[in-house]
């Protein structure tokens, strides 16, 4: 396979908020498939935000063609039953897109700190 | 179909709206994540995996619609309306603009989601699977008999040596015995014995069944065994009502008629195979071949020894039904050929389980209501396709402008397709609604209680939510998607010019005018039936019997076998001795629900009439006045007794005057086979006293019968001051006294037990009371939106005229032509049809009201069609001249 160009993660901020939920529910160099993915994003908040299975293969499937995750088939030791899935793991351009997102996000935070309309740590 | 099903289908269509290439990459994978998802949110309750599944599948929907317009994939697709939250919008501003419209589409749809949930649950009824793991895999063996069709005996040990495509071949029967209370040993509980329906069972239902015991085990093999020690398990909700819900049930005796049976296991809550059963006990059945060495197929019919049994296994691994059934056939061909006297005439056949029970016991009925609720649903659903295809029509040149104006066919179709969308969910929730009203009313009258326990009567049933996702989406397509598509069509597209200054370009097709007069016809053919029964049945629910009917404690008395028949007698020798009591009778049926049979009064041919077989003091213990001739005496309980009295209904309705000394003979087995002539020596009082004017079902025909007659099964004791519930109580310690094998069933008073017999008429009033509303209630507002729309046509016409002087009654007469052609053509053919029945079923068809009762039923729909028709009317007269020439 062709190695993918180099791109700029800054061409794809800011990110709809789907795909930057499961860029961080996606750990470092984890896989993990549709449904582990689900729990993970409501794990991150405690069960408060959820994604629901059609956004969130809407999701992947723009995340595959952008490169900002990589596909595979299930290892052979899955034995979760059910039709075969797919696993998602977070590539290393997904992990520069979601700190630029990131970065994006605390610049905004911090203009909310500086105006007092939330609290936090001063700059 | 179970709600899991019914989501997952649903979502399978929901994941439709995203492109192919997505749906053959992802599609399964989403249909796992959302099962797996909905596995979860169940465990919280049935609404959070309604909300869930709801939810989903909007969001794929949105979503894969997304996915098109990004991927570009729009074209050759089923989905290519293009939805957004602006069409919603817009459709809901489009129905606040035409309110009225709206109202009556959306009460079409409401009415029709009722019908559809009603036919859901019905629905899933019939074809409800077992919920157990492969529950659908579960299926009944019978011998059909061709025949007599009906079930014949079974030759259960053949098949369950023979037959490889079933496996786990078992059987069942259903018993009554009196059930003690636990004791620790083989002793005397004080607790009272309760008279219970058991389930004796081969141990392979519960391997079937796959549902593990909640504790300690189930039946087994071993307990089949003739010399096996008596063991029983019990049921959850026994367990918690009987047995407080013991922890140390098991291995504890109850007393199961006079055998003391060990508790070995209770099972979870919800599984009640083979019916609703709460006990199960082995079914113990010694093989055909145990004492005879023959082997079973080569054994006797009549020699073998199942008797009334009904058998169950399951589908092996690899089978089908199909499969299953061609080697039942070719078994089945081989008992033939060695017995053919008793099996040439047999159908082995294989049904699943769950539709073998009711084609069993319902196949007449199944079959009417299906054509009650297809008949239903197609007057409702055509109603509502008149509805909205004028109301879209009288939006023709707002599409017409719209397309002048740039906007694409698919954009309209697709905004009207959301408002369409919009409103059919609305109505779906408001039926929804309704439906759950109806369901909760219908609690106080149906027991549910008794109905087989994979039933679900829930109007939130997965089948049911499907029928209802699927009307408010076809709802949807008829409202909106289907006449913007007409309306943007090639035809329609001629020119807004056109659209807008002929207005007579879109006609309400003669099609829609036929479906007026149809339905004025059956509202008007019907509504006497419908009428005649629901007072009925409000008379008589409010009427009193004609004796104090409170005052009598009744109880069905059964023995079990091997009981001395003398006890039923004995008990009631006992009974007349206690002070509470100060009458004691035996009956061998409700009053009012004896059995039919066909009788021929000599001279005047045959009638089928109810025949009462009751004791010789039967009208002296309830007051049943004499009216002419005698009543019964101890002499006519003979066999050989020529006596009969008849009631007055008799009299009147089949006899047609004076009864006494006409004679009367039974039809036989054959049409050569007669019964003796009998003699009326007396006439009684309509008994139960009916409020309603009697008709030829309420004629009845007594016979004494000898007081220690088997079929005495009703006991009905008069209570003194003291009241029916002490009578109860001593009635039951008097039976357990006496022999517990005596079963006392349903003992309740006979006011109790009448209500009960009526609870049928009852929701069969309710139903055809509801129905005929409806049908009145849709046909009125067909014909308005039918009226309306021609007088939209007809505006500038009617200004005109009003302009050059026409006199407004020429006017209004002009514009009621229409309807009433319709309304008078309709009423007519309704009432030829209503008296054409009426004659057919002399007089039953209106209660007994006869025709005079038409001319009101015609009146009234009348008056309903014509203020259908006046509020349009009156619109067109306010029509300004100016206004109608300005439109020129």
């Amino acid at each position: 396979m062709p190695a993918r160009p180099q791109r700029d993660p800054a061409a794809l901020i800011p990110l709809k908020q789907s795909i930057y939920r499961v860029l961080l529910a996606l750990g470092e160099g984890e896989w993990l498939h549709g449904y582990a993915i689900m729990q993970a994003v409501a794990g991150l908040s405690e069960g408060r935000e959820t994604i629901l299975p059609g956004t969130l293969y809407a999701a992947l499937a723009r995340m595959v063609d952008d490169g900002l995750v990589e596909g595979r088939e299930a290892p052979d030791d899955d034995h979760s039953g059910g039709p075969a899935r797919r696993y998602y793991r977070r590539t290393a351009f997904g992990l520069a897109v979601a700190r630029a997102e990131s970065e994006r996000l605390r610049a905004l935070l911090d203009i909310a700190v500086a105006q007092k309309i939330i609290s936090g740590p001063p700059k | 179909m179970t709600f899991r099903r019914a989501a997952v289908n649903t979502y399978r269509v929901a994941v439709q709206a995203f492109p192919r290439r997505h749906r053959v990459t992802y599609g399964d994978e989403m249909i796992a994540a959302f099962e797996q998802e909905l596995a979860s949110r169940a465990r919280g309750g049935r609404w959070r995996a309604i909300a869930f599944s709801a939810a989903a599948c909007v969001d794929t929907i949105i979503a894969g619609l997304g996915e098109r317009r990004r991927s570009g994939d729009s074209q050759g697709e089923v989905m290519r309306v293009g939805l957004s939250w602006l069409d919603v919008k817009l459709g809901l501003r489009m129905l606040v603009r035409y309110p009225g419209l709206s109202l009556v589409g959306g009460l079409g749809i409401a009415l029709v989601v009722v019908c559809g949930v009603v036919a859901g649950i019905f629905h899933s009824v019939i074809n409800a699977t077992l919920p157990f793991e492969e529950g659908d895999r579960v299926v009944a063996i019978e011998n059909w008999d061709a025949s007599q069709n009906r079930p014949a005996r079974h030759d259960f040990f053949t098949w369950r040596d023979e037959l490889r495509m079933v496996t786990d071949i078992g059987a069942y029967r259903l018993v009554s015995r009196n059930i003690g209370g636990a004791t620790a040993a083989a002793g005397q509980s004080t607790q009272a014995p309760e008279p219970a329906r058991i389930a004796e069972i081969s141990a392979s239902a519960f391997t079937i069944a796959r549902v593990p015991p909640l504790a300690g085990r189930y039946l087994v093999p071993d307990d089949e065994r003739i010399s096996a020690p008596p063991v029983i398990v019990v049921g959850y909700d026994e367990w918690q009502r009987r047995f407080g819900g013991d922890p140390q049930l098991i291995g504890r005796t109850l007393q199961v008629g006079d055998t003391a049976t060990t508790v070995v296991g209770v099972m979870p809550r919800g599984f009640g195979f083979p019916v609703n059963e709460r006990y199960w006990i082995p079914l113990r059945l010694s093989r055909p071949d145990d004492a005879s060495g023959l082997a079973p197929s080569r054994m006797p019919y009549k020699d073998m020894p199942q008797g009334a049994i009904h058998v169950f296994g399951r589908l092996a691994d690899g089978a089908d039904l199909p499969a299953a059934q061609s080697e039942l056939s070719l078994v089945g061909q081989r008992a033939a050929a060695a017995e053919p006297v008793t099996h040439a005439r047999l159908r082995p056949r294989v049904l699943p389980y769950t539709l073998w029970f009711f084609k069993e016991q319902h196949d007449g009925e199944i079959f009417l209501v299906q054509g009650l609720l297809a008949l239903l649903l197609g007057i409702v659903g055509a109603n509502v396709a008149v509805l909205v295809y004028a109301r879209t029509a009288t939006r023709r040149i707002e599409i017409a402008l719209r397309g002048a104006l740039g906007a694409s066919r698919r954009r309209i179709v697709g905004q009207m397709f959301a408002e369409g969308l919009v409103l059919s969910a609305a109505a779906a929730a408001a039926g929804l609604l309704i439906a759950a009203v109806i369901r909760r009313e219908l609690d106080g009258l149906i027991p549910w209680h008794l109905a087989p326990f994979w039933v679900n009567t829930s109007v939130t049933s997965g089948t049911a939510l499907t029928y209802v996702i699927v009307l408010a989406v076809l709802g949807a397509v008829v409202v909106g998607a289907i006449p913007a598509l007409q309306a943007t069509g090639r035809r329609a597209q001629t020119g807004l010019q056109q659209a807008a200054a002929n207005s007579s370009g879109w006609r309400i097709g003669r099609t829609y005018g036929i479906l007026i007069v149809v339905q004025v016809t059956l509202a008007v053919a019907i509504l006497p039936y419908a009428a005649s029964t629901a007072w009925t049945s409000i008379r008589e629910a409010t009427a009193s019997p004609g004796f104090d009917a409170a005052a009598f404690l009744t109880a069905r008395v059964e023995m079990e076998p091997g009981a001395p028949p003398a006890l039923r007698a004995e008990l009631g020798r006992r009974m007349e001795t206690e002070s509470g009591a100060s009458r004691v009778t035996f009956l061998t049926s409700v009053p009012g629900s004896e059995p039919t049979a066909a009788f021929e009064i000599e001279g005047q041919g045959w009638h089928e009439v109810g025949v009462g077989a009751v004791p010789a003091d039967y009208f002296a213990a309830f007051g049943v006045p004499v009216l002419a001739g005698r009543g019964f005496d101890a002499r006519d309980a003979d066999p050989a007794s020529r006596h009969v009295i008849v009631n007055r209904a008799f009299a009147q309705q089949i006899i047609g005057g004076n009864a006494l000394g006409r004679r009367v003979r039974q039809a036989g087995a054959s049409d050569s086979d007669y019964g003796p002539w009998l003699e009326i020596v007396g006439v009684v009082e309509n008994f139960p006293a009916k409020p309603t004017r009697p008709t030829r079902a309420d004629a009845r025909l007594y016979r004494a019968i000898a007081p220690g007659d088997s079929r005495f099964s009703l006991l009905a004791l008069h209570a003194r001051a003291g009241g029916t519930a002490a009578l109860a109580e001593r009635l039951r310690d008097v039976a357990t006294a006496l022999d517990r094998r005596l079963l006392l069933r349903d003992i309740r008073s006979m006011d109790a037990l009448l209500r009960e017999q009526r609870i049928g008429s009852e929701v069969g009033a309710w139903a055809s009371g509801l129905a005929t509303v409806s049908l009145l209630l849709l046909s009125a507002t067909g014909l308005y939106a039918l009226m309306a729309f021609t007088v939209a046509q007809r505006r500038r016409e009617i200004g005109i005229r009003v302009a050059l002087g026409a006199d407004p009654g020429t006017v209004v007469r002009a514009i009621l032509s229409r309807a009433v052609w319709q309304l008078g053509t309709g009423v007519a053919a309704g009432v030829a049809v209503a008296a054409l029945l009426n004659t057919g079923t002399a007089d039953e068809f209106t209660g007994g009201a006869g025709l005079r009762i038409l001319p009101a039923v015609a009146g009234f729909v009348l008056l309903i069609g014509l203020a259908a028709a006046a509020a349009p009317a009156r619109r067109a007269l306010r029509i300004q001249p100016t206004e109608a020439m300005r439109e020129q």
